[in-house]
């Protein structure tokens, strides 16, 4: 574990040092990514504790979008602002919303948790919804906006830009009969395979086939190809379920098919669902595959999970995991510079899924009709505030309108030209199928793939304990 | 932030002179009015902690016994199904098994070392700071103690360079070794956990035992000498019969920290690899699965296993305050 190689992190003599690696794996359990929250980087508080810098030019441009929202006027006041995004990059959020207090001199009550879903079903219960949510649970918001409890932000943003510049599917998320109820204005892309550019000499954009030859061949030569750690807490297991199970599913089968597996049609004792188990288990139990085996995969820590790829020589080649990969390696992975990054995007099975772009990340919906949320909807989602945002470093946009050029770093200027700005993977994109089933079900999903791994004799049991936690969860 | 020092500055004066009010209030009332005074006086007096005990304590506890015959919802009646489940499902026997390890093992480790301990620390004369050094991990918080054993017990690769420090030093003193995943390998990672509750729990056992050590009489130990005891005959038929009530007294306390043991398991393992707990899992039925009426069941379970114990526990302090 290298947490205290973390920028920022106090270097104080070696009680310092070992205090501060203390800290850092407290905050990494802490962090660890609450089941199905997704939204921004899970490590961003670690990865980064700098302020973002933002560009004064940017800034006023952001002040001058907000004040032609409430037209001119500050209309003062506050507004309660619910989210998940919490430490560095909730720092960045609230850059990001500074020109709008400034512009319209309504204070943003911003207030992150990561039980955010049971917080927000209580507070509406109670009668005291905030104004606005952050939401990272795309079912409940659907769930709410069908109770009537949002309201439907036609009429609020300027639904003539948001249809041109937010991709579709994501839109279609947050729509219910016909009615906006909500937009992402954060998205985390996953399905992702990060290597050291300097060190791996396999295919750069191989089909899943090809790619099975090469670890292959290099297992034969006695060289573990994949890196993988999917300890993670209370949540350890998601880095394979998320990165791996999950894009072997969609890319195999397709949407369609991974919709009826999120909605509970499709069993997870069916053919489809148990090959994508024991395609996951084959490379993760075998130690010619993984690096160190079943054992060494579960006790790393998701975040020194491909540490391996960075060291001389290398222990391991290929690492699946989200985007906010790409920026934590240069800033906490030691000998690590961002031109050693390269990734490609998850191999290809069934040619026609192979573009689905698997996502997760944070709706913007309002919960109370008031004119400061309104101008806060509306602002959220002009390209100049997606346009700090995407400056911050902290986060990809979905706005189409934001310049790629606004990412501050070469990996993320790289993965907005393919992942954001492309046309053809913005009508591919997918929500991941980890963030759609309900949250017992995920939660389970993460346990049951862990004991998998150090049991793979017992796979149909566990599949058939999923079908009972679907049953009992609807 | 000033919010909160805010509250934290109304919290600290407001309740405090609030208290101080009612009861000087209440004094005035008592003296206006001709009745059995002592009676309502005692009431008087004790219904700010009866008020704060009910909301607190009792409202709750009735609160979860009602949630608990029902259903994950809270909405359906599910009647005796949730306690039902606690007894016969695989996954739930499995976490009442790996508790009762806890319970079994952790003060027979933790109390063995402390009476050991105490006992071999009276006859030397850097006694006080030899017991420093032993109650040092009792004022570590578990959770910190947790992740520091976490990286003791770090497992990588055989082959790989070892950071745990456990598999690094068997790796150097063993030649051959093959470094083990402690805390994954469902043979030994209990154990491995149980090990660092007797860690954090044997200072505290240490300094009851050394105390009562202590209170033993030199006369009886020296009369026993005299008489042509050895050494195993004065602990064990001199000192050990005057240390029973400590005993008991520590004793007691472990197995109800073994009950309700949280923290370790949450932090090391997250109860993945058969190390759930029932305190850990009454956690994830109820935040990850959001089953309230199963993770209410398993809490008064919790409450009742413990209650005995408890009650034990406080007979033990009685005659140890009284020996």
């Amino acid at each position: 574990m290298r947490f205290q190689n973390a920028p920022g992190a106090p270097r104080r003599g070696r009680a310092g040092r070992v205090l501060a690696t203390a800290v850092a794996a407290v905050l990494a359990i802490a962090a660890g990514y609450d089941a199905g929250t997704g939204g921004a980087s899970p490590v961003a508080g670690i990865a980064r504790s700098d302020q973002p810098e933002l560009p004064a030019a940017s800034l006023s441009a952001a002040e001058k979008a907000a004040r032609a929202i409430t037209h001119g006027k500050k209309i003062g006041g506050g507004v309660d602002f619910l989210g998940v995004v919490t430490g560095t990059a909730g720092d960045a959020l609230l850059a990001a919303l500074k020109p709008f207090e400034t512009a319209t001199g309504v204070k943003v009550n911003y207030e992150a948790t990561f039980s955010q879903q049971s917080i927000l079903q209580t507070r509406i219960d109670a009668g005291n919804p905030p104004d606005l949510v952050f939401s990272s649970y795309p079912l409940q918001l659907v769930q709410l906006a069908k109770a009537g409890k949002l309201i439907p932000l036609n009429g609020v943003v300027n639904m003539d830009a948001v249809r041109k510049q937010y991709p579709k599917p994501l839109l279609d998320l947050g729509t219910v009969k016909g009615k906006l109820y909500g937009y992402f204005s954060i998205v985390n892309y996953h399905a992702l395979v990060w290597y050291n550019a300097n060190k791996y000499g396999g295919p750069r954009h191989p089909t899943w086939a090809q790619l099975a030859r090469w670890t292959k061949a290099s297992a034969a030569q006695g060289k573990p190809s994949w890196c993988m750690g999917i300890e993670s807490g209370a949540t350890t297991g998601w880095p394979a379920a998320n990165e791996v199970l999950d894009a072997l599913f969609v890319r195999r089968y397709g949407p369609a098919m991974a919709a009826k597996w999120e909605q509970g049609k499709l069993p997870w004792s069916s053919p489809q669902v148990k090959w994508a188990w024991q395609s996951v288990g084959a490379i993760f139990t075998d130690p010619k595959l993984v690096t160190g085996g079943a054992a060494a995969v579960a006790s790393t820590n998701f975040l020194a999970a491909g540490n391996g790829m960075f060291t001389s020589p290398p222990t391991c080649y290929l690492l699946p995991q989200a985007q906010w990969y790409g920026s934590y390696v240069p800033a906490a992975v030691q000998g690590a510079t961002a031109a050693d990054v390269g990734y490609f995007a998850f191999p290809s099975i069934t040619p026609k899924y192979r573009n689905a772009q698997m996502v997760d990340g944070n709706q913007v919906a309002m919960l109370r009709n008031r004119p400061q949320a309104r101008a806060l909807a509306a602002y959220m989602s002009t390209p100049q505030f997606e346009t700090l945002l995407a400056q911050t470093g902290q986060f990809l946009v979905p706005n189409a309108a934001v310049p790629t050029g606004a990412y501050p770093t070469p990996i993320s200027r790289a993965l907005a030209k393919e992942l954001v700005a492309s046309k053809a993977t913005q009508a591919a994109t997918i929500l991941l199928p980890s963030v759609l089933f309900p949250v017992p079900v995920t939660n389970q999903f993460f346990k049951n793939l862990t004991s998998y791994l150090q049991n793979p004799g017992q796979l149909d049991n566990y599949l058939r304990d999923m079908d009972s936690v679907v049953k009992s969860s609807s | 932030m000033s919010r909160q020092a805010l509250d934290l500055a109304l919290g600290t004066t407001i309740i405090p002179l609030g208290v101080v009010a009612y009861l000087v209030a209440s004094e005035g009332a008592v003296g206006r009015y001709r009745v059995d005074r002592p009676t309502l006086r005692a009431w008087l007096w004790l219904a700010p902690t009866l008020v704060l005990i009910g909301g607190v304590l009792v409202y709750p506890l009735l609160k979860t016994i009602y949630l608990s015959v029902k259903g994950p919802d809270s909405e359906k009646f599910v009647g005796t199904d949730n306690y039902k489940a606690i007894f016969t499902d695989p996954s739930l026997l499995s976490v009442l098994k790996v508790n009762l390890l806890w319970i079994v093992l952790f003060p027979l480790g933790a109390v063995l070392l402390g009476l050991v301990t105490a006992v071999l620390l009276d006859r030397v004369r850097y006694e006080r700071i030899a017991k420093a050094i032993i109650t040092v991990p009792t004022a570590i918080s578990f959770v910190a103690g947790s992740v520091m054993w976490r990286l003791i017990y770090t497992y990588n690769a055989p082959g790989t360079p070892q950071i745990g420090t456990l598999n690094a030093f068997l790796n150097t003193v063993l030649p051959g070794f093959v470094p083990k995943a402690w805390l994954i390998d469902s043979r030994f990672n209990n154990y491995a956990l149980i090990f660092v509750g007797v860690w954090m729990g044997t200072g505290l056992a240490t300094l009851i035992l050394s105390a009562a050590v202590k209170a033993v009489p030199k006369e009886l130990v020296e009369a026993a000498r005299i008489d042509g005891a050895n050494e195993w005959h004065v602990f064990r038929r001199v000192m050990l019969p005057e240390l029973v009530p400590a005993l008991a007294v520590v004793t007691t306390t472990a197995v109800i920290a073994a009950i309700k043991v949280f923290d370790i398991v949450y932090v090391m393992t997250g109860g993945n690899y058969n190390t759930d707990v029932i305190a850990t899992r009454m956690y994830s039925e109820q935040f990850a699965y959001q089953n309230t009426g199963l993770a209410c069941a398993i809490a008064i379970v919790l409450l009742l296993a413990a209650t005995p114990v408890l009650l034990a526990n406080r007979g033990a302090m009685r005659r140890e305050a009284a020996a």
